[in-house]
C-alpha cells in the first residue's frame, strides 16, 4: 500500500501530497502511525471510547490544517502532539465526567524482545496510574510541553500538575520496581 | 530540612525527591535536599530511579515501533472520516489561509500564483525571509481570495465580522492577555499585534475564539477562528477569512 513509483514515500511526501490534492495520501500518512497514534490516545484518554473520538477528531484536524504545519519538527511528531493535545483538551473541557477503568486490552506483538518488553510493562503500569496523574506525565515527560504549558491545556493550577507528575513518577518508579535497581546502581556507582 | 537547630533532618523518601524533581520544594530546601543526595547513596539511587521513569515515558512517546496493533474498527472508522473528510484547500489549489498567515513556504505559491503544485515543490525546506514587499504585491491576490472564499467556512458572516470592529472585544477563553499572546505568538503574530475585535463563537459544536486583526492589505481585516487552548506551541487554527473593511 502507498507505493508510488515502487518507493514508499517519506512522511513528507506524503503530507505534501495531501496539500496539493492526493486524495489518499494522508490516510496512508495515518495509517503508518496509526498504532503508535491510538496508543499515546489511549494513554491519554479515560476511556477506549474517548481515546477513539479523539483520535478522530486530532486526525480530521490535522487533515484540515495540514497546509499550515510549518515543518519545525518531524511529521511523525506533529501527529502525535496534535493526538496528546487533542486527547488533553477533552480531559479539561469533561472534568467531572466519571472515570472508567481502561482495560489492557491491547493487543501486543507476539514475541517480544527486550525493548518491546520495557514497553509493554512501562505502558501497563502507566495505565494503572489515575487519569490526572497520567495526563501530566504525558503532556511533560512524554510530550515536553511545559508546566506552565501543560497547566493550561489541562485547566489546573502549575503547582496541582507539579504535584500530579511527582505521584505518578514515584508511584510508575515503584510498580515498575526502579528504586530497587537504582540503589544497586548508585550503590555501584559510589564505591567507584 | 533545617539542620540548624540540631533535629534530625527529614528522611529521604522517593516521595520527597519526586516532589523535588517535580519543582514542588523551595530554593532552600530543595538545595539541601540535592546537597543531601550528593552523599547518600541510597537517595542517590532513588532519584535515579525517578529519572529513569521520565526517560522511559519519553521513550514511549516516540517509540511507535513498540505499539500494539488496533482495533479493525477503530482504524476503519478514522479512515472513513479522513475519506470523508473535505480537502484542505480549494480546488484549483488555492491555499487555505490567509495572506498574512501563510508559512512562509506557501507564499511561494501565492507569489506565483500556481498553487499546490509549487507549495509542494518547496515543502522540502525552502525557507523564505518574511519581506514587507511580499506582502503588498499579494494585494490583488488577496482580494480574490476573499472573492471566493467569503466567510461559508466561518460561523460568523462578513457583516457580523464587520460588526465586531465597533465593540470591545470579547476574548473568552482568551481573556488572559499572556494566553491571548502566546496564541498570537503561535499563529505567526506579534504579541504587540492590535486586537480590532473578538467573539467567542461555536465552531461545528466546539467552543472556540474568532478575532479580528489588521490585514497586510490596506482596506481589509483578517478573521481568524481558533481553539481556546491555542497558543505559541500549537495555532489551534480552525479558519480564517479576509474580509473588506467599510
Amino acid at each position: 500500500m502507498g507505493q508510488f513509483g515502487g518507493i514508499d514515500r517519506s512522511d513528507r511526501e506524503l503530507l505534501a501530497a495531501h496539500v496539493a490534492g492526493d486524495r489518499y495520501a494522508f490516510e496512508e500518512l495515518f495509517y503508518r502511525h496509526h498504532r503508535q497514534l491510538y496508543r499515546l490516545a489511549q494513554i491519554s484518554s479515560r476511556n477506549p471510547e474517548d481515546a477513539a473520538d479523539a483520535l478522530q477528531d486530532a486526525m480530521l484536524k490535522a487533515h484540515r490544517s495540514a497546509p499550515a504545519f510549518r515543518h519545525d519538527s518531524a511529521v511523525s511528531s506533529w501527529l502525535y502532539r496534535i493526538v496528546v493535545n487533542a486527547c488533553l483538551d477533552r480531559l479539561r473541557r469533561h472534568k467531572t465526567h466519571p472515570t472508567t477503568a481502561l482495560e489492557d486490552d491491547a493487543c501486543h506483538v507476539g514475541d517480544p524482545t527486550p525493548r518491546v518488553e520495557t514497553a509493554i510493562v512501562v505502558e501497563r503500569a502507566l495505565m494503572r496510574l489515575p487519569i490526572e496523574q497520567r495526563a501530566a506525565v504525558v503532556a511533560v515527560d512524554m510530550q515536553g510541553y511545559s508546566v506552565a504549558e501543560t497547566a493550561r491545556m489541562l485547566g489546573i493550577a502549575e503547582g496541582t500538575v507539579k504535584s500530579r507528575c511527582s505521584r505518578a513518577r514515584a508511584k510508575l518508579a515503584e510498580a515498575l520496581e526502579y528504586f530497587n535497581a537504582g540503589a544497586a546502581a548508585a550503590v555501584e556507582q559510589f564505591k567507584k | 530540612m533545617d539542620d540548624n537547630a540540631g533535629h534530625e533532618p527529614q528522611p529521604i523518601t522517593p516521595e520527597l525527591l519526586a516532589d523535588l524533581q517535580a519543582g514542588l520544594l523551595d530554593d532552600a530546601t530543595a538545595a539541601a535536599l540535592r546537597q543531601r543526595v550528593r552523599t547518600d547513596s541510597a537517595a542517590a539511587g532513588m532519584l535515579s530511579a525517578l529519572d529513569r521513569v521520565r526517560r522511559d515515558l519519553a521513550d514511549l512517546g516516540a517509540d511507535q515501533g513498540t505499539a500494539p496493533d488496533v482495533s479493525a474498527e477503530v482504524t476503519a472508522r478514522v479512515g472513513a472520516a479522513l475519506q470523508a473528510a473535505p480537502p484542505p484547500h480549494r480546488p484549483g489549489g488555492q491555499p487555505t489561509h490567509s495572506v498574512r498567515h501563510t508559512p512562509r513556504w506557501q507564499r511561494v505559491a501565492l507569489v506565483s500564483g500556481v498553487g499546490a503544485a509549487v507549495v509542494g515543490a518547496v515543502v522540502g525546506g525552502v525557507m523564505l525571509v518574511r519581506e514587507p514587499a511580499l506582502t503588498q504585491s499579494l494585494g490583488p491576490t488577496a482580494k480574490s481570495i476573499t472573492v471566493s472564499r467569503a466567510a461559508t467556512n466561518l460561523p460568523l458572516s462578513n457583516p457580523q465580522i464587520v460588526g465586531l470592529l465597533s465593540h470591545s472585544p470579547d476574548y473568552g477563553a482568551l481573556t488572559d492577555p499572556q494566553q491571548r499572546a502566546s496564541c498570537l505568538s503561535g499563529l505567526g503574530y506579534s504579541a504587540a499585534t492590535a486586537v480590532l475585535g473578538a467573539r467567542p463563537v461555536d465552531m461545528h459544536g466546539r467552543p472556540a475564539v474568532l478575532m479580528v486583526l489588521p490585514a497586510d492589505t490596506p482596506g481589509m481585516v483578517l478573521a481568524l477562528v481558533v481553539e481556546p487552548d491555542c497558543n505559541s506551541a500549537h495555532s489551534g487554527l480552525l479558519a480564517d477569512t479576509l474580509v473588506t473593511r467599510p
